[in-house]
């Protein structure tokens, strides 16, 4: 099959690295070869495949933090990794969903790749945070869309935001935004899940 | 304009800590006496938290749309075979008219295993004969693939089949061909470690429950000829185990003579 692409299965740091700079074309190869085995394991932990894509979602923001650490460097095979934050993240939510309590089944042919994790249970909840958040932003108007973005994210000024939006003044765009928060807070409001 | 409008602009210059003094000690006055206004201080100050690192959000997109794309995929996979079946359907009374008397039975792969459990690759000689309307270029060298197989010429097929899986779109695999591309490795090249990770490319893979599992068993075999019994034997296990036919039936056979 010619040059053998980085695969997540196999020792080293290489795929991780790609997937730190090519975030979109890793998303894609790492869901082809990870997804099957996160699936079985919520699915073996009384889970079904909606859980499973949640999960899947959390690993990969969970990821994205470990990109961001400049010192990180994985000496395993990067599915250990995705094994072990998996694990973890969905123990967390059957811990949420009062399910704590059932004999957890690793699956045989992945456990001795496990790799030593210590995430706290706020890193634990990221990826749901921000997956719950995207949610309910999508039900908002495109513009108050945009004005939360502008601003959180690409850190717009209020100033820039009325030029860019075409409020009256910086101070329209302050109660404009102030508005649009009130908004997501009320759609948000009934969610156990962000507290 | 009314204060409420500006609600959440004061909790966020509260939390930013841009409000004077005196309007701060306003703010914790009010935390303190309204629980509502409380939550609405915890819940910005999670919001504020969450709302960072742009490459974040793309990502969830990203995700999004892989999963969006794989349901489309299903989805359409499964409206093709309704259509094969139908068509299979509507073609049953004349094959049955046409079929010479010593045809064998397409079902006869899977028949028989009793006798033959003495060696568990025994139950590698899986005919193929697919012949469904392809499309595109690597399907073509799929096509010639399968009749290379139907001419007993397995291992002149392999190159074709890896070159027909290396061009599929990252989200439209074929575990079966893995499936098949692994069995030549094992039977006829001798190689059970490539085998091995054409078999481990279908476990660690979406593919169905079923499809898996006969992954699994091949791979148990190779790991048998490869003179890992113990893994073997317990993959075998895990197979039998599982209840699916007719998968589970053949481990439990090649069990019987561990």
């Amino acid at each position: 099959m010619g040059t053998k692409p980085p695969d997540p299965r196999e020792p080293g740091n290489e795929f991780f690295q790609q997937f730190c700079s090519d975030r979109g074309n890793a998303a894609r190869k790492i869901y082809e070869q990870s997804f099957g085995m996160i699936r079985k394991l919520v699915r073996n932990n009384k889970g079904h495949t909606a859980d499973a894509r949640d999960v899947f979602q959390d690993i990969m923001l969970a990821l994205l933090k470990y990109c961001r650490q400049s010192n990180f460097v994985l000496t395993t095979p990067l599915n250990g990794l995705i094994y072990s934050i998996g694990k973890k993240i969905w123990l967390k939510k059957l811990e949420k969903n009062g399910k704590s309590g059932i004999t957890f089944q690793d699956l045989e042919e992945y456990v001795n790749m496990e790799v030593p994790i210590r995430l706290k249970e706020e890193a634990l909840l990221y990826g749901h945070r921000k997956g719950l958040v995207q949610k309910y932003m999508a039900q908002l108007p495109e513009k108050a869309q945009r004005v939360l973005r502008l601003y959180y994210l690409f850190g717009y000024s209020h100033r820039e935001i009325a030029e860019k939006e075409g409020f009256k003044d910086e101070l329209s765009a302050r109660v404009q935004k102030s508005r649009y928060l009130q908004r997501l807070r009320d759609l948000m409001r009934d969610d156990p899940d962000f507290e | 304009m009314k204060t409420e409008d500006f609600k959440f602009d004061l909790i966020e210059r509260y939390l930013a800590q841009e409000l004077s003094e005196n309007e701060a000690a306003g703010i914790r006055e009010r935390i303190q006496n309204d629980p509502e206004f409380a939550r609405d201080v915890a819940w910005m100050k999670s919001f504020r938290e969450t709302m960072s690192h742009p490459e974040d959000f793309e990502m969830i997109d990203q995700v999004q749309a892989i999963y969006n794309k794989e349901k489309k995929r299903v989805k359409t996979r499964r409206m093709a075979l309704a259509a094969v079946l139908l068509l299979l359907l509507l073609a049953i009374p004349s094959l049955l008219l046409v079929r010479p008397a010593s045809d064998p039975s397409p079902l006869a792969e899977n028949e028989g295993i009793a006798g033959q459990a003495a060696d568990p690759a025994s139950h590698l000689n899986i005919s193929f004969d697919r012949q469904s309307p392809l499309l595109g270029a690597a399907e073509d060298e799929l096509e010639q693939a399968f009749r290379l197989i139907n001419d007993q010429q397995r291992e002149a097929a392999l190159p074709l089949l890896e070159s027909y899986l290396s061009k599929l779109p990252a989200d439209d695999d074929d575990y079966k061909v893995w499936i098949l591309a692994g069995k030549i490795y094992l039977e006829d090249k001798k190689d059970p470690s490539k085998a091995i990770a054409r078999f481990d490319h279908v476990i660690a893979s979406q593919a169905l429950p079923k499809i898996v599992v006969e992954a699994e068993f091949y791979k148990a075999v190779a790991l048998y000829k490869a003179d890992n019994t113990t893994t073997a034997e317990a993959l075998f296990r895990q197979v039998a185990e599982k209840g699916i036919a007719p998968w589970s039936a053949k481990a439990g056979e090649v069990l019987s003579i561990f």
